[in-house]
């Protein structure tokens, strides 16, 4: 699974390493969650999507942009508990 | 058989003279006797026939009494063992499996003198000395295995600190700070490191440390967020690919760094392999 979501004007592609899902609990989603939270400003609008969704053609990578689908999310800010674990000391 | 009986009064064996003992025999050999000073000397003692408790005795009479292997010489409590099988030096009540307590604010000496526990190897120039941890499952989750210290203070020894632990109030004041886990890092081990690549459709992060994902951004331009924030943006980065090998990192920050990868005419490229090493506080 994926994230999608808009960086200045283009759709970007965050891929979780799979070291760092291994650490993490619950599901295959709530994972992705927790990794939105951690690695996209608070606020981001994203999307999950499977490893098999088709992408559009990569030759017009840089024109590709995000649209908000049926079940978009925002990303929301860690638990002082997780901030601290991940060493964000500005955000504590 | 003969017996000495007084049933109504006590009885009374009475050696009479200065330093006279009463003694015990059987068949004309003396089993056992009590001085005159009032020492009880017996050739056996059969425990089976003992009840009652005994009465308290200085550890440094009880050399070489009990379990073979053990010997003590202390005169005071010196190790508990607890109903709950817990062992505790320096302290009646230990909270864990071992727990040592001691309240020394004396410097360390150069052979640990001070120190709660020394290991002290007498193997010569190719002593070695190991403490070692293993388990079921080491997932590089940090939780099996490690050494966690917690001060309140910690003042700078730079000839005995090697290796210093994260405390809760000045890790700038220890030589060399190893973090919780498998996130133990410091200034001489990578602080982070991926191998990743593809384009958006195929990208894939194969391995890494200290790296919670990969984002691609645009053609050739990818962003490594760290998985634990290294203290402080200025860091050195070392990156590859298996095309030109034309890459540069900016937009350094302490959560994350963009990556680029270029053609050999300097256009952005998607790469299948890239690598990243990062080395930093």
């Amino acid at each position: 699974m994926r994230l999608i979501y808009d960086i200045d004007g283009v759709a970007a592609l965050l891929i979780p390493a799979p070291k760092f899902l291994e650490t993490l609990t619950g599901t295959d989603e709530e994972k992705l969650i927790h990794i939105a939270n951690k690695d996209l400003p608070t606020g981001t609008k994203y999307e999950i999507i499977d490893d098999d969704v088709n992408l559009p053609d990569e030759t017009f990578r840089n024109a590709w942009t995000y649209t908000a689908g049926s079940d978009e999310k925002t990303s929301a800010d860690l638990s002082e508990e997780d901030l601290a674990k991940y060493n964000m000391k500005e955000n504590l | 058989m003969s017996t000495i009986k007084s049933s109504d009064e006590h009885l009374t064996l009475n050696a009479d003279g200065s330093s006279k003992d009463i003694k015990f025999q059987a068949n004309g050999v003396e089993k056992a006797s009590i001085s005159s000073s009032g020492a009880f000397t017996s050739t056996t003692i059969d425990a089976t026939k003992l009840t009652g408790d005994l009465p308290a005795i200085s550890g440094a009479n009880l050399t070489g009494v009990g379990v073979a292997g053990i010997s003590s010489s202390a005169d005071a409590t010196a190790m508990t063992i607890t109903s709950a099988e817990k062992i505790g030096i320096g302290t009646a009540t230990p909270i864990c499996l071992v727990e040592l307590e001691h309240s020394n604010t004396t410097a360390l000496s150069g052979d640990g003198d001070d120190s709660a526990i020394n290991i002290h190897n007498t193997g010569g120039v190719n002593a070695i000395s190991t403490i070692s941890f293993s388990g079921g499952d080491h997932n590089g989750d940090g939780n099996l295995a490690g050494i966690y210290a917690k001060h309140t203070n910690v003042t700078e020894n730079s000839e005995t600190t090697d290796i210093g632990f994260k405390t809760s109030v000045n890790e700038a004041q220890v030589d060399n700070l190893i973090l919780r886990g498998d996130r133990g890092l410091s200034q001489f081990t990578a602080k982070a490191w991926v191998r990743y690549g593809g384009t958006s459709s195929t990208i894939a992060v194969a391995d890494s440390h200290n790296v919670s994902s990969v984002t691609h951004q645009q053609v050739g331009i990818y962003r490594i967020n760290y998985a634990n924030n290294l203290a402080n943006a200025n860091y050195v980065s070392f990156g590859n690919d298996d095309w030109y090998g034309i890459n540069y990192f900016n937009s350094y920050t302490t959560s994350s760094v963009q990556h680029t990868h270029l053609n050999n005419n300097w256009t952005n490229r998607d790469t299948g392999i890239c690598t990243a090493l990062i080395f930093g506080d």
